[in-house]
Order: structure tokens, then sequence, then C-alpha cells
């Protein structure tokens, strides 16, 4: 039943999230190509890459801190794209559902793999349709170089993965109590403020957001960001049980 | 003689040291249709989110087919209900909606959906998605989707609700070959005339009390 239940989430996300989250990834290819094209000296991969992440931004011109916009906008959309679905579902059909699978504990763990698995699609889709169109260019206009930070840009491919995921369960398990506006609100300023505090605690710590000269500082240590994203992840999947066995919807 | 299906004993639901069902008591049996009357807030919807296991009862026990909710099981099996406003996702067509939920059930083929639609008088081929039915409609596929899968127990809350005169006389006759096959049917309605035409016993639910009452014709 777990399985069957999964794979219907699933259904439900791609009917529903699969044609939005294409022309988005494409919109934003198509807005990274451009800034990249006015870089034409000097531009590589990971250059094109990361400068999708970086921006100075108005908050520069008044502070020190250089605030990820596009970073943020796609943890945003992430959760229109991902949470969003999975709550509806959860709100309108909660009582059938759970009739159907007959006990919480199993439901919840579907819900569980659902945000892990929905989360893991949408950044494929991103990394499949964004650096296909990088490689694209690259290879018909050779404006681009390829550099040996390839392992780089996985690592931290995966830092987003890890985040998009725990800004999700966050915002679901928010959605239980408040609601979904409040909750995406809510979510959205805890990364806000999690990317501007830039503490050895949080996830993405010494990460390529901030740095200007990420490239040539490869300070980022992988096992110190998995063993942090383990313990939010265990404490937040502690939250979600919690709170999926305490509250109904309505 | 057949036995209880549905035992329901000395339920008590508090809220916030508010009594809002007191010492209820019901034995009730498969092949029947029972009503429940009650005005706005009396507790039928309450009455059902317990039975179906959703809201524990502060005291008192619900017994299903010999199984104790919240002991031996957590919800009761081949359960059909409407509770509140049907809820389906908008953006999908009516038999999209069902095929999402008959997707987790046994021998609930896409023929079955579309004769469960039909059976409520909508078109298994409509286009139009969920968020733009009309209130009757949704009442209609909220009704299909009780009754999919042929369940034992049917909890219907306010069935009637938005339903014109065919849409009752649809309701009606899907209720009662229900029963005929062997479902226990629980409706609550503020309508007499529902109650009277479909049930074999009726209570009326009122200060937390449930009474057993004769029908009176309006």
């Amino acid at each position: 039943m777990q399985k069957k239940l999964i794979y219907r989430q699933l259904f439900l996300f791609f009917k529903q999230m699969a044609v939005p989250i294409f022309w988005l990834v494409v919109l934003l290819t198509f807005f990274t190509l451009l800034t990249s094209l006015q870089e034409k000296e000097t531009a590589s991969l990971t250059s094109s890459v990361f400068s999708f992440f970086q921006d100075s931004g108005y908050i520069h011109s008044l502070t020190e801190y250089k605030l990820p916009y596009y970073w943020l906008l796609i943890h945003v959309c992430s959760l229109f794209f991902i949470d969003y679905p999975i709550f509806l579902d959860s709100q309108k059909n909660y009582y059938t559902l759970l009739l159907q699978v007959k006990n919480r504990k199993t439901y919840t763990f579907s819900l569980l793999c659902t945000i892990i698995l929905c989360s893991l699609i949408f950044l494929f889709l991103f990394i499949l349709i964004f650096l296909s169109s990088i490689y694209i260019v690259a290879s018909t206009h050779k404006l681009f170089t390829f550099d040996d930070n390839t392992v780089l840009i996985s690592q931290y491919l995966l830092l987003l993965y890890f985040s998009i995921l725990l800004i999700n369960m966050l915002c679901f398990i928010l959605s239980r109590i408040l609601s979904f506006q409040i909750s995406i609100f809510l979510s959205v300023l805890t990364l806000i403020i999690s990317t501007l505090r830039n503490e050895r605690w949080l996830i993405g710590s010494q990460s390529l957001l901030m740095k200007q000269h990420f490239i040539t500082e490869r300070g980022l240590t992988l096992s110190s960001h998995f063993l942090i994203t383990c313990i939010y992840f265990s404490v937040m999947t502690f939250l979600l049980f919690l709170c999926m066995d305490k509250k109904n919807f309505g | 003689m057949e036995k209880n299906y549905l035992i329901i004993r000395n339920v008590t639901k508090k809220i916030q040291n508010e009594v809002l069902l007191k010492e209820i008591n019901l034995s009730l049996k498969k092949h029947h249709i029972y009503g429940i009357k009650g005005s706005n807030g009396s507790g039928k919807t309450l009455l059902f989110k317990i039975i179906c296991g959703f809201t524990k009862p502060s005291s008192g026990s619900v017994v299903v087919n010999g199984q104790t909710i919240g002991e031996h099981i957590s919800f009761p099996s081949q359960t059909g209900i409407l509770i509140e406003h049907p809820g389906f996702l908008p953006d999908l067509t009516g038999f999209e909606n069902l095929k999402s939920i008959a997707f987790l059930m046994n021998q609930v083929s896409d023929e079955v959906i579309q004769k469960s639609l039909m059976a409520v008088g909508l078109d298994p081929n409509l286009k139009k998605k969920f968020k733009k039915y009309s209130l009757g409609m949704k009442q209609r596929l909220g009704i299909a989707q009780a009754f999919l899968g042929n369940p034992e127990l049917i909890l219907l809350d306010e069935p009637t609700n938005a339903l014109d005169e065919e849409g009752v006389k649809m309701l009606r006759d899907t209720v009662l070959k229900a029963k005929e096959r062997g479902a226990l049917v629980l409706l609550t309605s503020h309508h007499q005339s529902d109650l009277t035409y479909l049930c074999d016993k009726q209570f009326v639910l009122s200060e937390g009390r449930l009474i057993e009452s004769e029908p009176i014709n309006d």
C-alpha cells in the first residue's frame, strides 16, 4: 500500500507540475544564457552556472551582503511545485486516503518519500534542462570553456538538493498547523535568514553562495554538510510524524 | 439473526470542557439504513469522525465488524464516507479524481469508475475540471466516491445538500441499492422526508444525546 501511495502521489506531481517546472527551468536558463553571453571573453561553464546563483542585488548596495536571488527563487518555486500539490492532496483527500491506507504512520512515511523523490525529480529536471542548454550553447558558439570544476558543480547541486528537501519538509510541517500561505512565508524567511547568516551550523555554510572567488577556494567539506543535513532531516522527520499523528486537517 | 456490524458504546466527546456528545450508544446491522437528524452544530459530523477513527472519543469505544477502533485497527476497512464538503483536486476532472483514489482500491477498474459516475448522473467523459463544477456536481462526485468499491459501511453527512430533485432521486436509488447488496448506510439530514423515505430506523441528536425517534411525516 505504501508503494501504491507513493506512485499515486508521484503521478499527481507529474500530472500537475511537470509542465510548469519545465517552463520555469527553460525561462531561468534563457536568462542565464543572456547574462553569460554578455561575458563572452571570460565565460566558462562554472561561471555560467554560478552567475545564475550569485547576484549583487539591491541589498548589496546597502550592506555587505550579497543576496543570491536566483538561489532563493529556485527554493520558492520548489515550494510551489513540490510542496503545494502534496499539501493540496493531503488537505482535499485526507479522510479518504486515511481510510484506504488504514494507518497514519504509513501515510506519513509515504508523504516523506514523496517529498524526497519530488525534490530529486525537480532538481534533476533543472540539471537536465539547464546544463543541457549550456552545453548546447558551448558546443555551437564556442563561447564557453569547460573547466575542471565539474566536481564543484556536482557538490553544489548536491547542496541544492539538500536545502530544497529540507525547506519543503519545513513548509509541509508548518502547513499542518498554519495556513499554506503563512507556511510558505515562514519557510522563505527561514531560508533568507539562514542564507544571510551563513553560520557554521547551517546547511550550506562556507558554501559557494556568498563568496566571490569560489573557484579558487575549494574549502567545501561535503562530509560536514552531509552530517548537518542528516541531523536536520532526522529532526524534521520526527516533527512530521508527530504533527501528522496529532492533528487532522480541517 | 444478523449480528451488529457497528457498535458504539458509551461514546462521550469533550472539547475544551464542553461536552459535545454524551454517552452515545448504537448497535447497527448491515442490510439496513439508519438516519440521524439534528440541528446545525449538534455533533453529527463529529460522531461520524469518531466512527471513522479520525477523532478519538473522550471515553467509550467504537467497534466495526468485531474490531475496536483505536485498539485493533486505526480506521475501519471497507468504508465509504461523505463528510463535510467533498474534497477533490481542483485541476483534475471528476474521472481523474476518482481514478486517483481507485488506484489504492483493489478491483476498481476504469469501467467501474465510469459506471459510478453515470449512476450519480455525471458524464464520465466530461473534460471539465473539478474547480469548474457546480455545487450539485461536486456533491454528486462526492456521493460517487463514497459508494466507490462497494463499501460495507457508508457514512453520508447531509448527502442531499445542493442536490436538485433528480439528484435526490438518484441518491435514494443509490442508497437503496447499497442496502440491497448488504451495506450498512448511516446518513444525516435536516430534511425529515429523506429520512422517512429511506431509513429503517431514525435517531435524533440533541444536546449531545442520541435518541431513537418515531418518524414524523412533514
